[in-house]
């Protein structure tokens, strides 16, 4: 069995640093960092004692084995296997089940016994059993190394399952906790967390929710389940966050649009905003703070190393009433812990995701604040107060020391409760349904010289802002995004790509689990030497894009849940990042125009050139066409919505498409930047009707274009354009940045 | 040399601010290459360099094997360049791509650093631990467990993560 080898991975980085020692010269010269310089610059005084607030967050620190995991399932099954709690609403199937390894190792079980019952009575104090616990911990040690190894047992079609526990008391989590952080002897990366947000969202638009035709909507994956986004548009005004200013425009009369009101939304330097909703009268506001809530002092127990960071985050929510366009008013401030991950709407039913880092130095049982994430609520107490432990949810096999953090509330009821739940395990991407909210994260393990990815799954139902652990889930692999998930008919969908060491290729599979995230079928080992660049999941059928030099599109059936099967397949140069449902048999695709040559070496590489909007016919399953395509530019073009499917606009009743682009020539010059719209004809093809400049001619980012009536706006940084949609020529223009 | 650094940075830690200038002068060049490539903009880069430096001063106390020196300074400027690119997606100092450009332009087409801008480009476009992740090693040559302990990720991860990396970037190049 091969790792990816240091070797394989040298040749290609030595030709990538040649390419790029080329740009070396190009660097300008810095002048203030010289030695000289930066002696000046350095505090007199050496901090003789290091700060305290600064190391805090160690998730370098985030320790994981499988050895240590296992272990978690001996221990937390033993403890809890009589004790199990029920929660109202939580429908955790897998609770009440034994792992296969409890059955290995009978004897722990007495001196546990006796420890749990005296936790069940004092749930904060620290306790004598607790140094028994430590003891039994030690004196199973040796068996561990024994223990049975998941990954390798498991064939790829049988998915290891997983367990939620729900605890009892914060020793519970705390007891949980240390035996992760206590058996690992390697970190786990922390930065696998990307902030969410729209400019490093990873999925392709949605699809518009449905009944609004007099104005645009934002580009949603599932219908009715609102994402945030830096644009909002309710068909009078026009909501933009930008450079940390959330400016309202009245946009009723596109020859005259006024800046209704511009309010700075930069707390701090770490403040930073990033989406926002609108509901009625409510401005929903969602930002990242840097730190966590609970603030520290010299009580606790960190130590410092040489690891340097400060890693953790807290999401802030803050609502706003916009009754007064002119002057909106701060109704409510809600914080959680963690890095923010996404959030959806839902009517007025909000719901955040964040992962909160968990520093394995200061689990302390006495002050549960410490080890589990906090909320703060304005209004409620307005300090911050930590998850209760009947709210939060272990995952047995969770290899990473972070929870996955949710939060319903309900934004038209300002005092209304606020409802968090929270589970042991981590989050990157999220799939929003209307019932149920997945989060997924990759995790790596690598044991007896295998390295695998998986990505763990957890699923919350959600209902009129309340918030339930239902179930967790793995499947072998990575995914791209929110897009690789789906949810129907109860069954949860998702397609991954997982790399065999066997062969040193890519694979790439399709998995449907049941409501409770346990496999019913799959399909695996396609496209083998590709990644996934696109999916589409559209109720029984999917539409997935893999790309290594050429692109197959593949029409996959999904009716049966238990026999997944490829219908057809089309292979053509280049590939589509996004792809948008036009009708039940045709789909819009967005990506890019590539030419496959053959080196001289015989290995084939991918020439990059323009950007490229197809449209593909699936009428016929088994053998899906190209219909038409239209190529922008040529070889660095880009476009930001090929990445983030918020900026990827379409209105099917007005016949536009339109994105951001930047198109280079074949020289690669580049000659626009800015907005393209395009009509589509199934029968003719598409058309360019306009192409709308940036401002400043700078490259793209922030950037929108929404409509209203039979005005199309285009919003860039910090100026809004409204131009006609017969002709497209320019009505008017607001630049955002006159103080009021 | 390395004898040279391990005594230098215990110098520094009693407080020789000298010392602590000349083991800077050992690698500040390399420092802000990386950090320049990380954020592709003159200033920010020597930003994240000097804010690097003072806490690396500030801090050079807690380091407890003078021989990772370096190896703990560009963790924490990879620390800093992590939370600059924030900033900098914020402020969207992308013209720094149209500095490169525009001397490109005055160059006669060279398809070497067209092709190289082009890499560039998209190394930008990788999520910000990815691209420190490709950089560290293209641009410093650091192996995958030295990255490792550098951004604190599990060694294995960072394999995975530059193959996959590497894999979207060689898409977009072409070879002859």
């Amino acid at each position: 069995m091969k790792k990816i080898s240091e070797e394989g991975l040298q040749q290609e980085l030595s030709l990538l640093s040649e390419k790029l020692s080329s740009l070396d010269n190009l660097i300008p010269p810095a002048e203030d960092i010289s030695p000289a310089e930066i002696i000046k610059k350095l505090p007199a005084q050496r901090k003789l004692k290091l700060n305290r607030q600064e190391f805090f967050y160690r998730t370098a620190s985030l320790a994981a084995a499988c050895l240590a995991l296992i272990f978690g399932i001996y221990y937390i099954n033993f403890r809890f296997r009589d004790n199990i709690p029920t929660n109202e609403g939580v429908n955790t199937p897998s609770v009440l089940e034994e792992s296969e390894f409890t059955s290995e190792q009978p004897q722990p079980t007495e001196s546990l016994k006796p420890s749990v019952e005296s936790e069940q009575k004092s749930e904060n104090s620290r306790e004598p059993s607790f140094e028994s616990n430590l003891g039994s911990e030690n004196s199973r040690e040796p068996n561990l190394s024994e223990s049975p190894d998941t990954s390798s047992k498991n064939p790829p079609q049988t998915l290891p399952e997983t367990n939620t526990i729900t605890a009892t008391s914060y020793k519970d989590i705390s007891n949980a906790l240390k035996s992760i952080a206590g058996r690992s002897k390697e970190k786990m990366g922390y930065s696998d967390y990307t902030d969410g947000g729209s400019w490093l969202a990873d999925g392709s638009p949605k699809s518009n929710l449905p009944g609004n035709t007099d104005h645009g909507v934002t580009n949603v994956q599932v219908g009715g389940v609102d994402e945030g986004d830096i644009l909002k548009n309710d068909g009078k005004y026009i909501y933009w966050l930008y450079n940390d200013r959330l400016n309202i425009i009245d946009a009723k009369n596109a020859g005259s649009m006024k800046l209704v009101s511009s309010i700075s939304l930069k707390n701090n330097p770490n403040h930073y905003n990033k989406e926002i909703y609108i509901f009625k009268n409510k401005l929903i506001v969602i930002a990242t703070d840097e730190g966590s809530l609970a603030s520290y002092n010299n009580n606790a127990t960190a130590e410092f190393t040489n690891d340097y960071y400060s890693l953790s985050r807290s999401v802030t929510v803050t609502i706003f009433d916009t009754t007064d366009k002119n002057n909106p008013k701060k109704e409510r401030t809600f914080k959680q812990d963690g890095y923010y991950v996404s959030s959806r709407l839902i009517g007025s039913h909000l719901y955040i995701a964040s992962v909160a880092n968990i520093n394995p130095k200061l689990i302390d049982d006495e002050r549960p604040e410490l080890f589990v994430p906090n909320i703060s609520d304005s209004s409620a107490t307005g300090k911050f107060t930590p998850i209760a432990a009947k709210d939060i949810a272990i995952i047995p096999d969770s290899s990473v020391l972070t929870y996955a953090v949710i939060t319903g509330l309900d934004i038209s009821d300002p005092k209304g409760e606020v409802n968090t739940k929270a589970c042991l395990g981590s989050g990157h991407y999220v799939y929003g349904g209307t019932d149920n909210i997945y989060i997924a994260s990759e995790d790596y393990e690598f044991t007896k010289g295998v390295f695998s990815i998986k990505t763990n799954i957890i699923k919350f139902g959600i209902s009129g802002g309340k918030v339930t652990s239902k179930a967790t889930g793995t499947v072998p692999g990575t995914i791209i995004g929110q897009f690789a998930m789906d949810e129907f008919d109860s069954h949860f969908r998702v397609a991954t790509t997982t790399y065999s060491s066997l062969t040193s290729n890519y694979l790439n599979n399709i998995y449907v689990l049941d409501k409770d995230l346990k496999l019913t079928g799959s399909i695996e080992g396609l496209a083998p030497g590709e990644l996934i660049y696109s999916v589409r999941f559209m109720g029984e059928r999917a539409y997935m894009i893999t790309y290594m030099t050429t692109d197959p599109l593949f029409v996959i059936d999904l009716k049966d849940h238990t026999k997944p099967k490829v219908l057809g397949e089309l292979e053509m140069p280049g590939f589509s990042s996004y792809l948008h449902p036009y009708s039940q048999n045709l789909l819009i695709g967005l990506g890019k125009d590539t030419e496959e040559i053959v080196n001289s070496n015989g290995t084939k590489t991918a020439l990059s050139k323009g950007l490229k909007i197809s449209l593909y016919d699936v009428s016929d399953p088994v053998n899906p066409t190209e219909v038409t395509k239209l190529i922008l530019g040529n070889r660095s073009s880009n476009s930001i919505a090929l990445d983030d499917h918020k900026a990827f606009f379409f209105s099917k009743e007005k016949n536009i498409i339109a994105f951001p682009a930047n198109l280079a020539n074949e020289n690669n010059i580049f000659y626009f930047s800015g907005s393209i719209v395009l009509s589509l004809d199934p029968e003719k093809g598409f058309t360019v009707k306009a192409e709308l400049p940036n401002h400043d001619n700078s490259m793209n980012f922030s950037t929108r274009v929404t409509y209203i009536g039979n005005t199309c706006y285009m919003l860039y940084k910090d100026r809004i354009t409204a131009y006609s949609m017969d002709n497209f020529s320019q009505i008017s223009y607001l630049d955002l940045t006159s103080p009021k | 040399m390395d004898k040279k650094m391990a005594d230098l940075v215990l110098l520094a830690q009693q407080g020789e601010v000298n010392a602590f200038g000349e083991l800077y002068s050992l690698f500040w060049q390399e420092l802000y290459r990386f950090s320049y490539y990380c954020l592709s903009d003159r200033q920010d880069a020597e930003d994240a360099v000097q804010e690097a430096a003072v806490d690396a001063w500030s801090n050079i106390g807690s380091l407890k094997n003078p021989n990772c020196f370096k190896n703990w300074f560009f963790s924490i400027l990879s620390a800093k360049c992590s939370k600059k690119i924030r900033h900098i997606m914020r402020r969207r100092q992308q013209l720094t791509f149209d500095e490169l450009q525009n001397q490109a332009d005055t160059l006669s087409p060279d398809r070497d650093i067209a092709l190289s801008l082009e890499i560039y480009q998209h190394i930008l476009k990788l999520k910000a631990d990815d691209r420190m992740i490709v950089l560290l090693s293209v641009v410093q040559g650091y192996k995958s467990h030295e990255i490792s302990s550098i951004l604190g990720i599990n060694a294995n991860t960072v394999r995975s993560r530059l193959h996959r990396a590497l894999q979207k970037l060689k898409n977009h190049i072409s070879y002859d």
